[in-house]
């Protein structure tokens, strides 16, 4: 669901942002209505609630031959008996050609309520085909983790000839699997990275105004979300493999 | 669970062959807003007040609470579209006797049980562990095809090889839009495995009339086996349906569900089932047309009452509900509503042989010598035709302020083969006529549990007046 | 078989789990753990070398308990019920011996010399099924209803005690029925006790049916320990003296036992006693009920709407609340209400208002689920059969699950017995006037 955009786009965009800012608050509204009501009764869970995932920011620019970096944010609210995910999995997808992966850090979403739990964690990154696939575990699994944070940060390298355009990191298979070891429905939304060409790598305001407009991003982000639910590949990946890896 | 096991590269294992394998599609959420990472300060990490990393997050680095919650706020008090359709595992039906046991398995959930009628008397249940299923099963009679919903004391008792697993669990009696008439209750699974289930179902002991008259008095008990495992978790988590969150709480009822059909969609007549995930259709009757075709064995029957128009007797006139409608009911749309069930009323002429056969159930107390009119009333839900059984509901006829029957007079609970579930009355110590009213008081509401979508409804059922049309 | 984790469990909940065991090691950790607490054997006052002194009726348990602030007897608090069956050399051409009857009865008489007959000493019954009496060429006399047991509902299919005799023990502590049975029974070193030496050849004249050795307890807050056991739910209220979380045995819905006890023949003094053991699903009623339903469904919508009974039955006092007009409207609750009360429907199995059973039922964990070994003398059988009847409430018009706690008990066995007087309790013939 990518919507490409006209590279001229600038002179809009302050007009785009406000526009986009009203319905983000709209939305923030609706929000607000449905967490309102989760709190009150039990809690809300498998198959009726779901886990998502993220980037932070959803819409960045960057220069070719540059590097950025996005969070990979993971959410859970657990299920009806209250507990939380215990392991996350998460396969991204973008152009070989335009991007790298430099660096992964592994962040400690699953963590949550629990600050000794040890995180098990993977990465396999497939160089050529451009995809990475994430997958975490917490030991011992307690209650579980349900909370909204980073799973893990992500750099980004642009490759120094890519040309200027809008390129999309998806997120093409999502899991979050409960204490319980049933998994949950997840969505997932990209990111969106604005590239300024090699042509016009020296323009670096462009950059530095989407950073400091956080509204603007979170505006861009709306028409952003696929609106698919990625639940099942590795899902299974999750439950079969062991962890590979372990952080340092 | 798994085992974690840290290990070395040669462990890795080829997961785009593991997603290809597995990564069977699922249903569409527009759920796009309520993902957003809200700004709002209020009801950040409620629930996680020792979030280590909020420190390293900065002034806007907020991720907010952007856990999407489906829930649908605000029901109406009226059956109401859920949030999503349930997707469940249907094992080959099991004969019990005379019976057919058609289990169906699905992930622990919330439903809502009934013990009288006011606020307090709903219960909202959650699974006491995330572990373990949602486990369900129709029961009905093979002879006739007829759903059985009444609750007797249905038992089942769960064994892991000979081991028990907890105590053994009397399963609610259920309704739910997708399942109509059901048993179910949450159970409790220690560990994966393949478990058996032991049900036993006592004699019925509601009135029985027409082929089911004298039958299924006996106790009978079934086993069936099934599965719990990762597969079966994924495919039950993975093929839920999200509506459109605008259709959340819409007055409306998810169509039966398929049963038995394995993958394909099956020909509900008069629905469109491209559009699965949006509009709810509607015959030209008004109702959703389900399965109640009871001619295929491989398909578990779906529990919906007969459509107005095969009802033999005369239908009676509304006089006037709340709801506006009057006259006589031609279509299930039109029929009145008692907080949101619509109750059908038919009164069958001495003589006929609707009233001969509903008259006599085989006691011979009220056998076909003594029969009179047959006065039955049909309470079911407004969308899908299910029967609301065990209600108890009450009858005062009235002719120019005199009283011809009751007042008051309690119905009987009656399962006909033909009419199924209703509330009835053998009317031979008077004469119903022309232009008489007919008040059906509900007692007390159908005690049975609810999932979501029944929770709001049928439980403080104001009477509802009827008057005997002309011929 | 394997001990309990003490380390895990509470010292009430750990004697629980030791007499649910049984055995020599068990008795042995459970007089370690007595002596641990008290530093020396915990003091159980000792017996009477005079027979004369004691009640002519086994069942005579009340007047040697301890009361409540209400009044309500106290039952003893640790349970098993011994199933015996006679032995072949305790027999010739069918019938018990001479020898054998003295073997019984003079065990007894240990028993009696060991420990006081109260709640803190030991009171036990000795119990004869129909089974046991088939054997004797005369019929029990006229006035003794003793049938064999039968299934009393639809929806049970209960096996049926048919071996010959039932040992109940009971005692506040955990360590005496232990001792006793590892005295009766055990093959190590046999328990002394007040210089009484628990020495006998009782297991020449029975043995024990192991299957259906049956154990449990009774007293506030001893359910709530139980939360370790699977299908025990936390939710149990802490001090509720019963699983159900509820109060039970109010003096004035107990029978006395002169209500239950037989006037005349030769088995005057005697009883009559149904046990009856079943699962309770205790995770459905506590996780799945509201307070306000399970009200409505142990006493009755009525108790529930008015709020008469507080968190555990502690608002009731000496009655379960049940007047005249709550019994009465059981019809009319289930029409009107679409659910009625367990307490309400079983009072209409009263006769002149008087309840006929006196019960003396207890919690049990064995096979590690919650269960009720349900224990109750009358008059005669027909008695417990009509207030079951009325409990089942097959004759009410509502919902199964509505109807008082049927949705929550499975009944697995049930068994009749004849409690002879103290005279005859030693393998007595089915007329010993004959």
């Amino acid at each position: 669901m990518t919507t490409s955009r006209p590279d001229s786009a600038t002179g809009n965009e302050g007009d785009g942002g406000r526009r986009g800012l009203r319905l983000a608050t709209l939305i923030v509204a609706c929000c607000l209505a449905l967490v309102a009501v989760a709190f009150v009764p039990a809690p809300v869970g498998a198959g009726d609630n779901v886990a998502s995932f993220w980037f932070d920011p959803e819409d960045t620019d960057a220069a070719a031959g540059e590097t950025f970096e996005l969070e990979l944010v993971a959410s859970s609210h657990g299920d009806l008996v209250g507990d939380g995910v215990d392991e996350l999995a998460v396969t991204l997808e973008y152009d070989a050609a335009i991007f790298t992966v430099t660096d992964i850090e592994h962040e400690r979403m699953l963590a949550d309520g629990d600050s000794d739990a040890e995180i098990h964690e993977s990465e396999e990154i497939d160089e050529d085909a451009g995809t990475l696939t994430l997958e975490q575990e917490r030991e011992p699994s307690g209650d579980g983790a349900k909370t909204t944070e980073p799973m893990a940060t992500i750099t980004f390298e642009v490759a120094s000839d890519a040309p200027s355009g809008n390129e999309t990191i998806e997120i093409t298979d999502s899991a979050a699997i409960l204490v319980s070891d049933y998994p949950q429905t997840t969505f997932d939304r990209d990111a969106h990275v604005q590239i300024d060409g090699s042509a016009t790598a020296s323009d670096a305001d462009a950059d530095a105004d989407a950073d400091a407009n956080s509204d603007e991003s979170l505006a861009d982000g709306v028409p952003g979300f696929t609106g698919a639910i990625a639940l099942g590949g590795v899902l299974a990946a999750l439950a079969l493999a062991a962890v590979a890896r372990r952080r340092d | 669970m798994q085992d974690i096991t840290p290990t070395t590269d040669e462990m890795e294992i080829d997961r785009r062959t593991l997603i290809a394998q597995t990564g069977a599609a699922t249903g569409v959420l527009a759920l796009a807003g309520c993902l957003d990472g809200d700004d709002d300060e209020e009801d950040e990490d409620e629930d996680d007040p020792d979030a280590e990393n909020g420190d390293e997050n900065g002034a806007d680095e907020d991720y907010g609470d952007g856990r999407p919650t489906i829930e649908v706020e605000d029901p109406p008090n009226a059956v109401y579209l859920p949030t999503h359709r349930e997707a469940m595992r249907m094992l080959d039906p099991v004969e019990a006797g005379d019976m057919m046991l058609g289990p169906m398995l699905s992930y622990p959930h919330d439903f809502w049980t009934i013990a009288g009628s006011g606020e307090d008397a709903v219960e909202r249940e959650s699974p006491d562990d995330g572990r373990g299923v949602h486990m369900m099963f129709t029961l009905w009679d093979q002879q006739t095809g007829t759903v059985l919903p009444v609750d007797d004391g249905v038992q089942i008792r769960v064994y892991d090889g000979d081991e028990q697993v907890g105590s053994p669990v009397s399963p609610w009696s259920m309704i739910s839009q997708e399942m109509g008439f059901h048993f179910g209750d949450n159970v409790t699974l220690p560990e994966d495995g393949t478990y058996t289930v032991e049900v036993t179902i006592p004699p019925l002991s509601v009135r029985t009339t027409g082929d089911l008259a004298g039958r299924l008095d006996e106790r009978v008990s079934a086993t069936f086996e099934f599965e719990y495992d990762d597969e079966f978790r994924h495919e039950v988590i993975g093929g839920v349906q999200y509506l459109d969150e605008e259709q959340w709480g819409d007055r409306d009822a998810l169509e039966p569900m398929d049963h038995g059909d394995h993958g394909e969609h099956g020909d509900h007549d008069g629905h469109d089932d491209e559009d699965h995930d949006h509009e709810e259709e509607h015959d030209h009757n008004g109702d959703h047309d389900g399965h109640d075709e009871h001619d295929d064995h491989a398909h578990v029957p779906y529990s919906a009452l007969p459509r107005i128009e095969e009802y033999g007797g005369t239908i009676l006139a509304t006089a006037g509900d709340e709801s506006g409608v009057e006259g006589v009911p031609t279509a299930h749309d039109s029929l009145p509503r008692s907080d949101d069930a619509a109750i059908l009323v038919a009164l069958f002429e001495d003589g006929s042989a609707d009233a001969e056969r509903l008259s006599d159930d085989g006691d011979g107390d009220d056998g076909s010598s003594s029969a009179g009119q047959y006065l039955l009333v049909s309470p079911r839900t407004p969308y899908n035709r299910v029967p609301l059984a065990d209600a108890a509901l009450s009858v005062t006829v009235e002719r120019d302020g005199d009283t011809i029957v009751g007042p008051d007079t309690a119905l009987a609970e009656t399962l006909d083969s033909e009419y199924g579930i209703h509330y009835g009355l053998v009317v031979d110590d008077a004469q119903i006529e022309t232009g008489d009213s007919v008040t059906v008081t509900i007692d007390s509401p159908p005690q049975i549990a609810r999932h979501q979508g029944y929770d709001t409804a049928f439980l403080e059922m104001p009477p509802i007046e009827f008057t005997v049309p002309e011929q | 078989m394997t001990l309990p984790d003490r380390s895990t469990l509470s010292r009430r909940e750990y004697a629980r789990a030791l007499v649910a065991v049984g055995g020599a090691t068990a008795l042995s950790a459970c007089l370690d753990m007595s002596s641990d607490e008290n530093g020396e054997e915990n003091n159980v006052p000792s017996g009477t070398d005079d027979p004369d002194s004691l009640p002519a009726r086994q069942h005579a348990w009340n007047e040697f308990a301890t009361r409540d602030d209400d009044g309500n007897v106290e039952p003893p608090a640790h349970h098993v019920l011994l199933p015996l069956a006679l032995t072949e050399r305790a027999t010739a051409d069918g019938e018990p011996t001479a020898d054998a009857r003295e073997t019984t009865e003079s065990t007894l008489r240990t028993l009696e010399r060991a420990y006081e007959w109260s709640t803190d000493g030991l009171l036990f019954t000795l119990g004869y099924t129909p089974s046991y009496f088939e054997r004797f060429d005369e019929d029990l006399p006229e006035g003794v209803d003793l049938p064999e047991p039968a299934a009393l509902t639809s929806r049970e299919d209960p096996a049926f005690d048919e071996f010959d005799a039932l040992l109940h023990l009971a005692s506040n502590h955990p360590e005496v029925v232990l001792e006793v049975e590892e005295g009766l029974f055990g093959d190590q070193e046999e328990p002394e006790r007040n210089g009484v030496v628990l020495e006998s050849d009782l297991s020449a004249v029975f043995e024990r049916v192991d299957e259906n050795r049956r154990t449990g307890f009774v007293g506030a807050g001893l359910p709530a320990e139980h939360t370790e056991v699977s299908s025990v739910p936390d939710a149990v209220p802490e001090d509720a003296p019963f699983f159900m979380g509820f109060r039970s045995g109010f003096d004035r819905t107990q029978a006395s036992e002169d209500r239950v006890t037989i006037d005349d023949g030769p088995f005057a003094d005697g009883t009559t006693q149904h046990v009856s053991s079943m699962d309770i699903q205790l995770e459905v009623w506590f996780e799945q009920e509201n307070h306000y339903q399970r009200v409505s469904k142990m006493f009755s919508p009525e108790h529930a709407a008015e709020e008469l009974v507080g968190d555990v039955g502690e608002e009731l006092g000496s009655d379960s609340g049940l007047t005249d007009e709550r019994i009465e409207a059981t019809t009319t609750d289930a029409r009107q209400e679409g659910v009625v009360g367990h307490a309400q429907k079983a009072a209409r199995g009263r006769e002149d208002g008087d309840p006929p059973l006196l019960r003396r039922d207890f919690n049990t964990i064995d096979g590690d689920r919650p269960g009720l070994h349900f224990v109750s003398l009358q008059h005669e059988i027909a008695d417990f059969v009509r207030v079951r009847e009325a409990m089942t409430g097959a004759d009410l018009d509502v919902a199964s699950a509505n109807n008082g706690i049927l949705h929550y008990i499975f009944v697995n066995r049930r068994g009749n017995y004849l409690l002879p007087p103290r005279g005859f309790r030693a393998l007595p013939a089915a007329n010993p006037d004959a």
